[in-house]
C-alpha cells in the first residue's frame, strides 16, 4: 500500500478513537478496540501517540478486573483553551472554556457595540489576559468561536490589515487566524439557540419550532423535525421589510386621530408579531414558537398567545415561549463544541 | 524651468511622505496630481475657446475617478469570483488535493504546491485570498521540512508567477498604458516563464542549502480534509475554475469581465446543491467581493487621477524638457537605465505601477521617444519586483508574520532572483519593442 494510503487510515483511526472518546466521555483502551472494532493493538499504538501529544489523558479511574485493571481515558482538558466570544448588539462577552468543554470563566469585554480594528484589539487584549491569568495551570489557546447575533453579517466586522503604506480589508476570523494561528469558527447565536442549545434540555419539544429574534432587526428561523430548515438568506430571514410593509398598510387603514401614542405602537407591534406567528404556523408544522431580544417580556407573550389564537380561528395553536438569557448563553457551550471538533480533527 | 524644478520637488516629498508611511498610497496619489496641476498653472474650473473644460477639478479630479473604470470593474468581478471559489471549498480543494498528490516526498510537495498557487493566483487577488491560500500551503511546505523563511519566499514566489497571468492585472496595465490587452498578454508571457524558472531555482537552492530531503521520505503533518468537500466529477470540474477566465481571455479573447462571469457561472454550476441556495451564495459573495476590492478599487481611482494630471497639456509642456534630459533614446541605454532603476519599485517607488509609477509611465509615453509598448515592457519588468519583493506589500507582512520570519529578509533573499527576471524583463522589451 502507498504511503499516504497508510497515513489516510492512521489519521482515520486517530479521528475514529478521538471521535469515540468524545461521545463516550471515559473509556479504556479495551472498550474503545470494542467500540470501534480495531485491534487492541492499533488502539494501544494510537493512544500513546495520543497521550504523547496531550489530546488524551489517563484518569484517576481504574475499572477492576479479573486480570489488570483498565485505566479509563479521557479528552485532556488542560490541552489548550477554547475562546468564544460573543458579539451582540448589547456588547462584546468572552467565554473561556477548557478541553473538556468545562465553562472556566466568562466575562464582558465591552458594554456597547464595537466593530473592526477596536474589536479585534479588545478581542486580543482579552484573550491576552485570559491566558495570562492561567498560564501556569493550562496550555494554549486551541481554538476561538465567533458567535454572531442572527441579524449580523460577519463582513461588518472587517478589519483593515495595513502595513502603513498599503491596506487591505480582512475579516475578524482572518485576522485572528493571522494573530494566533488556531482554527477560529463563526457562527450565528440563532443557528444554535432552538437547534442545539434548547434541543439539549428539550428534545421533543423543539423538533418543530420557530425561532423569532427581536432586535435591531426582526430575525426568524424554523426548526423541523429537528433539523434548522435552510430558508431564503441562510438558516434565518429578516423579517424587517415584511414588517415595514405590514406596518405601513396598517398605519393607512387607521383613522387619522388614532395615529400612535405609545400604547398604539405597541398594540400595532403585537398585531403585526401576531400576524407573522400565524403565517409560520400555517406554513410549517410548528409545535412551538420562541422569542427573544429586546422587549420580549411575558406580557407581550400573553398578548401574542390570544392574537395568534384569533389569527389561527381554530387551527392547530402553538405553545409561545419567551427565550432567557440563561438559555441564550448554551449557543456559546455548542460552539466551543464545535470550535473543539476543529482544534482536535484538524 | 522654475514650475518643472517646483514638480520634481513636490514629487519628491510626497514619495518620501509615502515611502516613511507618513501617508498612504491611496492619499498620495491625489495629492500629487493637484500639487502637480496647481504649480503647473492649471486652473481649478475653467474652460478653453471651444468650450471644454480644461480646470484640474474637472479634467483631473472628476475624471479621474472614472478613467480606471474598466479596470476598477475587473477588480470587483476578479474578487467577486475569488470569494465564491473560497466559499465553496474550491481552493481550500486544490490546494489539499495538490498535497496529496506529492505523497510524502518534500520536494514533489513543493513544486506541486508551487504550481497550485500559481494557478490559483491567476484567478484570485486579495489579502483576504492570499490568507485563504497560505494559511494551508504553508504549514504543508512547513510540515514536509522545508525552513519558514525558505517556505515564505517560495510561496510569495509561486504568487508572484500567478499573478503575472492575473486577467484583472491585465485590464489594469492596459488602462494604464492605453494598449490592448492581447499586447501586455503578448509580454507578460515571457514574463511568467521567466518567473517560474526563477521559482523553481529558488526551490532547488533552498533544498540545497537547507539540507532538506530530495525524494526520500519525511513526516508530513496530517491535513484536514477540506471543510467543504468537493466529490466526483462534478467536484473536479469545479477545480478547473481557475484556469477558465484566463483560457477564455487568453485564447479566445474574450473581455475581461464577461471571462468572469463565465468562471462565477462554472463554478455556480458545479459546486451548487440547489438554486436557491446558488442566487444566495452568488448575492453574498458579490457583497463580500467588493468589500475585498476595496482597497484596489481606491488606489485606482488615484492612479486616475494622477494619470490624468501628468497628461495634462500644461503639466506635460512643464515636464517634458527634463524628462527628454533623462530619458534614454538607445537600445543600450534603456537596457541599463531600466535595468538598473528596476528596484525602485519597491516601497511603492517610482518605478511602482501600482503607485507613482503610473504617472510616470503615462509621463514617458507622452514624450514620444519610447513607443508605449518599451514602456509597458520596462515598468512590467519592474513590477516583477513589486510583485513579492517589497517589504511593504501586505501579502509580504502578513506571510513573514504568519511564519514568524522577518519581512525584510524575504525582500532580502527574493531580490535577486527578482531583480535577474527584471533584467531579463528588460532585456526582451528592447528587443521585442524597441
Amino acid at each position: 500500500m502507498r504511503k499516504s494510503g497508510l497515513r489516510d487510515m492512521k489519521k482515520k483511526n486517530r479521528q475514529l478513537i478521538m471521535r469515540t472518546v468524545l461521545e463516550y466521555g471515559s473509556l479504556s483502551r479495551i472498550e474503545i478496540a470494542g467500540k470501534t472494532e480495531l485491534s487492541p493493538s492499533t488502539v494501544s499504538s494510537l493512544v500513546s501517540e495520543l497521550l504523547d501529544e496531550g489530546l488524551l489523558k489517563e484518569s484517576d479511574v481504574k475499572i477492576s478486573t479479573a486480570g489488570r485493571s483498565r485505566t479509563e481515558l479521557t479528552v485532556n482538558g488542560d490541552y489548550g483553551y477554547i475562546m468564544v466570544v460573543e458579539i451582540g448588539r448589547k456588547g462584546i462577552c468572552l467565554n473561556r472554556f477548557d478541553m473538556a468543554l468545562q465553562n472556566k470563566e466568562s466575562y464582558c469585554l465591552s458594554d456597547v457595540l464595537v466593530e473592526g480594528n477596536e474589536l479585534l484589539a479588545l478581542i486580543s487584549a482579552g484573550v491576552q489576559k485570559s491566558l495570562e491569568r492561567e498560564a501556569q495551570q493550562y496550555g494554549v489557546l486551541a481554538g476561538i468561536g465567533l458567535l454572531f447575533q442572527e441579524d449580523m453579517r460577519p463582513s461588518d466586522f472587517n478589519v483593515v490589515y495595513s502595513t502603513g503604506v498599503s491596506s487591505a480589508s480582512i475579516s475578524l476570523r482572518e485576522s485572528l487566524i493571522t494573530q494566533y494561528r488556531v482554527p477560529v469558527e463563526e457562527e450565528y447565536s440563532q443557528t444554535y439557540t432552538v437547534a442545539n442549545a434548547l434541543g439539549k434540555k428539550m428534545d421533543e419539544v423543539v423538533r418543530n419550532s420557530a425561532h423569532i429574534a427581536i432586535g435591531a432587526n426582526v430575525v426568524a428561523s424554523v426548526t423541523v423535525e429537528g433539523k434548522l430548515l435552510p430558508l431564503r438568506e441562510g438558516f434565518c430571514a429578516d423579517m424587517a421589510p415584511f414588517l415595514e410593509k405590514l406596518s405601513s398598510e396598517d398605519m393607512e387603514e387607521s383613522p387619522e386621530e388614532q395615529r400612535p401614542d405609545c400604547e398604539q405602537t405597541r398594540i400595532q407591534q403585537e398585531h403585526i408579531l401576531s400576524r407573522i406567528i400565524a403565517l409560520l404556523c400555517i406554513l410549517f408544522p410548528l409545535d412551538d414558537i420562541f422569542l427573544s431580544g429586546s422587549g420580549v417580556d411575558d406580557k407581550l407573550v400573553r398578548h401574542l398567545g390570544i392574537q395568534v389564537r384569533k389569527q389561527l380561528a381554530g387551527g392547530k395553536m402553538p405553545g409561545i415561549r419567551r427565550l432567557d438569557q440563561k438559555d441564550m448563553s448554551q449557543a456559546a457551550d455548542v460552539l466551543a463544541e464545535k470550535v473543539r471538533e476543529s482544534v482536535l480533527f484538524a | 524651468m522654475l514650475q518643472g524644478s517646483l514638480i520634481i520637488i513636490a514629487f519628491i516629498i510626497i514619495a518620501a511622505l509615502m515611502m516613511t508611511k507618513k501617508i498612504p498610497t491611496l492619499l498620495a496619489l491625489p495629492l500629487m496630481a493637484v500639487v502637480i496641476c496647481i504649480i503647473a498653472g492649471v486652473p481649478a474650473v475653467g474652460t478653453d475657446a471651444d468650450g471644454n473644460a480644461i480646470g484640474w477639478l474637472q479634467t483631473v479630479v472628476e475624471a479621474g475617478t472614472v478613467r480606471m473604470g474598466s479596470a476598477i470593474m475587473a477588480v470587483i468581478f476578479g474578487a467577486w469570483l475569488g470569494q465564491l471559489m473560497n466559499r465553496t471549498g474550491v481552493t481550500e480543494s486544490i490546494i489539499k488535493k495538490s498535497a496529496e498528490l506529492g505523497g510524502d516526498r518534500p520536494l514533489i510537495v513543493t513544486l506541486i504546491m508551487v504550481v497550485a498557487c500559481a494557478i490559483l493566483f491567476t484567478t484570485l487577488s486579495g489579502l483576504g485570498s492570499i490568507i485563504m491560500v497560505g494559511s494551508i500551503a504553508l504549514p504543508i511546505l512547513i510540515s514536509v521540512g522545508v525552513p519558514a523563511m525558505s517556505a515564505a519566499c517560495i510561496f510569495l514566489m509561486a504568487f508572484n508567477t500567478g499573478l503575472t497571468f492575473n486577467i484583472a492585472n491585465w485590464r489594469t496595465f492596459s488602462s494604464i498604458f492605453n494598449l490592448d490587452i492581447s499586447q501586455i498578454q503578448g509580454f507578460e508571457i515571457y514574463m511568467v516563464v521567466a518567473t517560474l524558472i526563477a521559482t523553481l531555482i529558488l526551490v532547488f537552492v533552498e533544498f540545497k542549502k537547507n539540507g532538506v530531503k530530495f525524494a526520500f521520505s519525511a513526516p508530513v503533518k496530517e491535513t484536514a480534509e477540506p471543510s467543504k468537500q468537493l466529490t466526483g466529477v462534478r467536484g473536479v470540474l469545479a477545480m478547473f475554475t481557475p484556469i477558465v477566465p484566463i483560457v477564455l481571455v487568453a485564447v479566445f479573447s474574450v473581455p475581461v469581465c464577461p471571462a468572469f462571469i463565465a468562471g462565477i457561472i462554472w463554478i455556480l454550476v458545479f459546486t451548487s446543491k440547489s438554486f436557491s441556495k446558488a442566487m444566495n451564495l452568488l448575492v453574498k459573495t458579490c457583497y463580500d467581493g467588493i468589500t475585498d476590492a476595496g482597497p484596489a478599487v481606491i488606489l485606482m481611482i488615484g492612479i486616475g487621477i494622477l494619470y490624468l494630471a501628468v497628461t495634462h497639456s500644461m503639466v506635460t509642456a512643464v515636464l517634458n524638457p527634463f524628462l527628454l534630459a533623462v530619458i534614454p533614446t538607445s537600445r543600450i541605454g534603456y537596457i541599463i537605465f531600466f535595468a538598473i532603476l528596476a528596484p525602485l519599485a519597491l516601497y511603492r517607488g517610482p518605478m511602482n505601477l501600482f503607485g507613482l509609477g503610473s504617472g510616470i509611465a503615462a509621463l514617458v509615453i507622452g514624450l514620444g521617444n519610447l513607443t508605449p509598448l518599451a514602456v509597458m515592457g520596462a515598468f512590467l519588468a519592474a513590477e516583477r519586483i513589486q510583485g513579492c519583493g517589497d517589504p511593504t506589500n501586505t501579502q509580504n507582512v502578513w506571510t513573514a508574520n504568519f511564519v514568524e520570519v522577518d519581512v525584510n529578509g524575504i525582500t532580502k533573499k527574493l531580490l535577486p532572483y527578482l531583480w535577474a527576471i527584471a533584467i531579463i524583463g528588460v532585456i526582451l522589451s528592447a528587443f521585442l519593442y524597441f
